[in-house]
């Protein structure tokens, strides 16, 4: 188990160092000037803060600088929000996407994961078809849409709740439930799917001809497979939540890393673009990290297999 | 009864004015939404709106400009030397926000600072009139006691120019880098000055209480301000709110008393919108290099003689919006008169367009390149910006170009960067280009010159460089306007640029709003003498 | 001796006779799996309604275009923003152009996107995975954590850079979409054919010394071609998806092109003023990508063997 918790930090490693190299040098190959703004600069002004800058040096040697500096966990300042370092920005903007993120999880997982089982046992019935309609629905209405219309009918026609900005309680709500609405679709269609594929299973018909109890196959042994595949998008999802989306981050003003995060790329705002992906692509490799160790965990055909 | 009649009088008396009193007390706050985070208050980086906005309420320069007139702001008084190269500015008694009296020294210390090839500030040339400033920021000299920027005493200032410039007041009453920086907060504060409300100081009407980055800035008036007793907001607050359906949907739940400007479909739902206008100008650049397809210049006319400008300025851009057909902007003024309307020029093209003109000159340049048909001519690149109006624009030009004329122009579009890249390498055919106008009549057409880097055209002609040349050194006025007036006749007949339209901005504002100034310049808005009515 | 069977006494019972040919009698018709599939598909209504959604769109997108007197990207300014109407079906945009027409020429935009975008990966991902899996071992390996790192690279970043660095449009989309999407099915395939060597069918054909083609294309690919085609089209209501949400942030397809990604994104900064122009392209997304679930979903229930009726 030891050798294997280590060969995956090990790739882990790797990736994050991939990662970091290729979006380094392919955003020196997107054309286009950072310095050049509304107000046009001339060429030399804008060489001039080239220059100023480092970025006309020999790629490489910038490439060494940068790795270098990231390492020590310093991700430069923004080329943009010129007092400001990439570090400050991430560690303003992060906890705010996070807080959203964590919410639509917290809501989206125990219903999208109840609803899957509840549609999944009672297939067939009302109660089924209810459930997949709903997450149907949900996963082919836009999230950006869906915002969209719910900020318009709550906050703008009924008043009841705020139309946006991230401070009180009650603005939070809208956000929120915009995002998971979507998760909640996908995590009850893929729960509805798993269930039925375990319940099938000969392990399954085993404990039940043993004559264990309805609610103990339901619980020990159905849902606890048919989590295993649950598990597999969780990293992705969950990191990908945390990161913020930014069309429901632009619509409800919430100052959260979505929101950054396209600007710095249309803007080339290079070292913002670099850190941000480093910051997201380090998150991507740990949640995928933790799953894998999770898996081996639960399942000990792929500790034994590897 | 008598008693109690008096009794009921007394009270009356006494709670109908300490009620009237109470009621009037409205708070004054204003509050209004920008669609960007303020980028930096260090005034020898900031170049942009939102940004100025804001230091525009938390700091105050030599002097200010209000309602296009300039007035004294820290500096009481200033005297003009006979040549007119050698300003001398005085300073009134005023104070830093923590009680620090503000000397001549902070303000030599803030124009060296940014001129200083060290700070890599992109603002430089703000300070070209000034005596060696280029030769200090391109790195020419390094003794900065050489260039003219000096603090005689506590409360004397001497700017020593390069030539006379007749516009310099108003340039600096227009620029957004002349603010006076503390010496003391940059040693401290290093890399990271001025970006939180802890690392910055002013000395304007209002002080910086609360940054929360993306979210939210909090202004309080600043008691320690010279002029405080004018000053009648206690608080400004700006919500950054970067969706435009959202911004407005606020206005219209009195969260917010104004926007600082809103797109031109907003207005339709809200006819009480207000629009200011002037400050910019919009023109078509043609790439006139050799060998390309835009050197011809009847082709070039053509393209500018068939644009309904009229047409597209009524459905596309925001009211305020005027077509011109003119390179100069017709909102300057200078000594009270219009410049437009005292040196006279025309392009020749009526403001919807002249289609029957624009097929002649489409026929004189295909004969001249030896074509037959529209359809024959080389591809045409228009490279676009990617933001919503400048969008909509090139589409309706591309659409007006080939249903007029059967001219075929393929748009590219392109992230800001990226497109101003391929203006400035030469990647392009048309371009479409948005230029302040400044003070100086002559500010977008300084750049056509041969050689010049920011002659986008790419367009040489040696009788209007020379004439550029000379005007732009000329102390006598007058005479300069009439230079000004015959190089603009040559680059107007000779079309390499079309000038389009001046371009307006609609804003919305409650009306208990009083007394909030919005100047030429983009991202003026004063809140200096600004209150809540009740 | 055949005793009383639940109290019915013995004589009440009739010899039936058991034959060679009747025992041999198979019960129900013999058919082919893939028959079977349709069969299962055909009776599912709600999978069917999908599908006949999705072909008339298709048609739609065809024909309706070719029919219409207004080009997408004709404008006519003095009629900017007007509802629909006979002259306009859908209305106009805020450039007077036909809402009509532009719906389904986005649509062909859109679908194609969807389309390719979802079957270029995924075949991608089949022939990496299938070596993969077929050959088994370093190559396995090698290609395996390569997946493995690629994977954590955030998709819509790399879209987004891909498209900056290679142009906008529905090719480079589809391209940025077939180099970062491809990683899922690989995985996929790949467990599917592992599962697959281990049967005993295939065990038998190699024995037999059977090359390597013929395993691939007799064994292998009809037992994993079901899931592929599943995944192919539950696919696409994603890739309509990024479409539309890198055409709404300004990245995807760029005028005068219409797609509904870019339709919806111009449909929002009026949406309170002229709520049509929003409406109907979000409408017209929802339904599409609504239809290829239904479908997708109703594919993999006929393809699910435990359900032979």
């Amino acid at each position: 188990m030891v050798r294997y918790i280590f060969r995956r930090l090990l790739i882990s490693l790797l990736t994050l160092w991939l990662l970091a190299t290729i979006t380094f040098f392919m955003l020196r190959l997107l054309p286009g000037n950072p310095f050049q703004t509304d107000q046009i600069l001339t060429f030399e002004m804008q060489e001039r803060m080239m220059n100023y800058y480092g970025l006309n040096r020999p790629i490489i040697e910038q490439y060494f600088t940068y790795m270098g500096n990231l390492l020590q966990g310093n991700m430069g300042y923004s080329l943009k929000y010129t007092n400001r370092t990439v570090n400050s920005i991430i560690a303003k903007a992060f906890p705010v996407s996070a807080d959203l993120g964590l919410r639509s999880l917290a809501l989206a997982l125990p219903v999208g994961l109840f609803l899957g089982i509840a549609s999944a046992r009672k297939r067939g019935k009302a109660v089924d078809y209810l459930c997949v309609i709903i997450s149907v629905i949900g996963v082919s209405i836009p999230s950006f849409i869906l915002g969209s219309f719910l900020q318009y009918i709550f906050a703008l026609k009924l008043r009841i709740l705020p139309m946006a900005q991230w401070t009180t309680e009650m603005h939070k709500v809208l956000p929120t439930v915009a995002i998971a609405l979507g998760l909640l679709a996908t995590l009850t269609r893929i729960m509805r799917a798993s269930m039925l594929e375990v319940t099938t299973q000969d392990y399954v018909k085993t404990a039940k001809s043993k004559g264990l109890s309805e609610g103990k196959i339901v619980w020990s042994h159905e849902i606890r497979n048919a989590l295993i595949p649950i598990l597999t998008m969780m990293g992705p999802m969950v990191a990908s939540v945390l990161m913020g989306t930014f069309v429901i981050e632009k619509i409800f003003a919430i100052p959260g890393l979505g929101l950054h995060f396209v600007n710095s790329i249309t803007g080339l705002d290079y070292t913002m673009t670099m850190g941000l992906t480093v910051f997201f692509g380090a998150f991507l490799v740990t949640a995928n990290f933790l799953v894998d160790i999770a898996y081996g965990i639960v399942d000990p055909r792929i500790r034994i297999a590897k | 009864m008598k008693k109690w009649i008096v009794s009921i009088v007394l009270i009356a008396l006494i709670t109908i004015p300490v009620s009237c009193l109470a009621a009037s007390v409205t708070p004054q706050v204003f509050t209004f939404a920008g669609h960007n985070d303020v980028m930096t208050l260090d005034v020898s980086q900031m170049n942009d709106e939102m940004s100025a906005l804001i230091m525009y309420a938390l700091n105050e320069s030599l002097i200010r400009n209000s309602y296009n007139e300039i007035i004294p702001g820290l500096a009481e008084s200033y005297d003009v030397s006979e040549d007119g190269t050698v300003y001398t500015f005085h300073l009134r008694d005023a104070k830093w926000s923590d009680g620090v009296p503000v000397t001549a020294k902070d303000f030599e210390y803030s124009f060296l600072r940014t001129m200083n090839p060290e700070t890599g500030s992109s603002q430089v040339s703000e300070f070209d009139s000034i005596l060696n400033a280029q030769a200090y920021y391109n790195g020419e000299i390094t003794d900065a006691s050489l260039v003219g920027v000096k603090a005689v005493d506590e409360k004397t200032l001497v700017l020593t120019l390069t030539y006379n410039d007749p516009f310099f007041m108003t340039e600096m009453a227009e620029g957004i880098n002349f603010y006076p920086i503390r010496e003391d907060y940059v040693e401290k504060y290093g890399m990271s000055y001025a970006s939180s409300p802890e690392t910055f100081i002013g000395c304007g009407p209002f002080v910086l209480k609360e940054w929360v980055q993306g979210a939210r800035v909090t202004l309080e008036k600043n008691s320690e301000y010279w002029n405080a007793d004018k000053v009648k907001l206690d608080k400004v607050v700006e919500l950054i709110i970067p969706d435009e359906n959202t911004r407005v949907g606020m206005y219209d739940l009195g969260e917010i008393d104004a926007i600082y400007s809103i797109s031109k479909v907003q207005t339709i739902m809200h006819p009480e919108y207000g629009s200011r206008s002037g400050g910019t100008l919009q023109y078509l650049a043609f790439n006139c290099s050799e060998g390309l397809v835009m050197e011809n210049m009847n082709l070039r006319k053509a393209l500018s003689f068939a644009i309904d400008r009229e047409a597209i300025v009524a459905a596309i851009s925001s009211p305020g919006t005027i077509p011109v057909d003119r390179m100069i902007d017709p909102s300057i003024i200078i000594d009270g008169k219009s410049v437009t309307e005292a040196y006279s020029n025309s392009t020749g093209v009526p403001s919807s367009g002249d289609i029957e003109k624009a097929k002649e000159f489409l026929n004189d340049a295909l004969s001249e390149l030896g074509l037959s048909k529209p359809s024959d001519l080389p591809s045409i690149n228009y490279v676009c910006m990617d933001s919503p109006v400048h969008k909509q624009y090139a589409e309706a030009l591309q659409a007006g170009w080939k249903d007029g004329l059967g001219v075929d122009v393929g748009i590219s579009i392109l992230p800001v960067p990226q497109a101003i890249g391929a203006l400035l390498s030469g990647q392009f055919d048309i371009f479409l280009v948005g230029q302040s106008s400044g003070v100086d009549p002559a500010t977008i057409m300084n750049n056509f010159t041969i050689g010049n880097g920011n002659n986008y055209a790419r367009w040489d002609s040696e009788e209007y460089s020379n004439l550029i040349a000379t005007q732009s050194e000329n102390p006598d006025l007058a005479e300069r306007l009439l230079q000004i007036q015959q190089a603009e006749a040559i680059i107007l007949n000779e079309a390499p640029v079309a000038p389009l339209w001046t371009p307006g901005t609609a804003y919305l504002c409650r009306e208990y709003v009083k007394g909030l100034h919005y100047g030429r310049q983009t991202g003026s808005i004063e809140f200096i003498f600004a209150y809540i009515e009740d | 001796m055949i005793k009383d069977f639940a109290g019915i006494p013995r004589d009440e019972f009739e010899f039936v006779g058991e034959t060679e040919e009747k025992s041999e009698v198979l019960t129900r018709p013999s058919i082919s799996f893939w028959k079977d599939v349709w069969r299962r598909l055909f009776k599912n209504k709600v999978a069917m309604t999908g599908l006949i959604i999705i072909l008339a769109i298709a048609l739609f997108s065809i024909i309706i275009p070719e029919l219409s007197s207004y080009s997408y990207s004709q404008q006519n300014l003095r009629n900017i923003n007007a509802a629909p109407s006979s002259e306009h079906w859908f209305g106009t945009d805020s450039l007077g152009r036909d809402l009509w027409v532009r719906i389904w020429v986005g649509a062909r935009v859109s679908l194609a996107v969807g389309i390719f975008g979802s079957i270029i990966p995924s075949l991608i991902g089949v022939v990496i995975g299938g070596i993969s899996g077929y050959f088994g071992g370093k190559v396995d390996m090698i290609i395996m954590r390569l997946i493995d790192i690629i994977i954590c690279i955030p998709q819509m970043i790399y879209i987004i850079l891909i498209m900056l660095v290679i142009g906008s449009g529905p090719v480079p989309l589809i391209i940025a979409f077939a180099i970062t999407g491809w990683m899922g099915s690989a995985r996929n395939v790949r467990g599917l054919i592992l599962k697959i060597k281990q049967e005993e069918f295939v065990l038998a054909s190699r024995i037999l010394g059977a090359p390597h083609g013929y395993i691939i294309f007799k064994h292998l690919v009809p037992n994993t071609l079901g899931i592929v085609v599943v995944s192919m089209t539950l696919g696409v209501p994603a890739a309509i998806f990024q479409e539309a949400y890198l055409s709404f942030i300004g990245l995807g397809i760029k005028p005068p092109i219409p797609s509904w990604g870019q339709l919806a994104n111009l449909g929002t900064s009026v949406f309170r003023i002229f709520p049509t122009q929003l409406l109907i392209p979000a409408i017209m997304i929802s339904l599409t990508m609504l239809s290829f679930n239904l479908f997708g979903d109703g594919l993999r229930d006929a393809l699910d063997p435990k359900l032979r009726s």
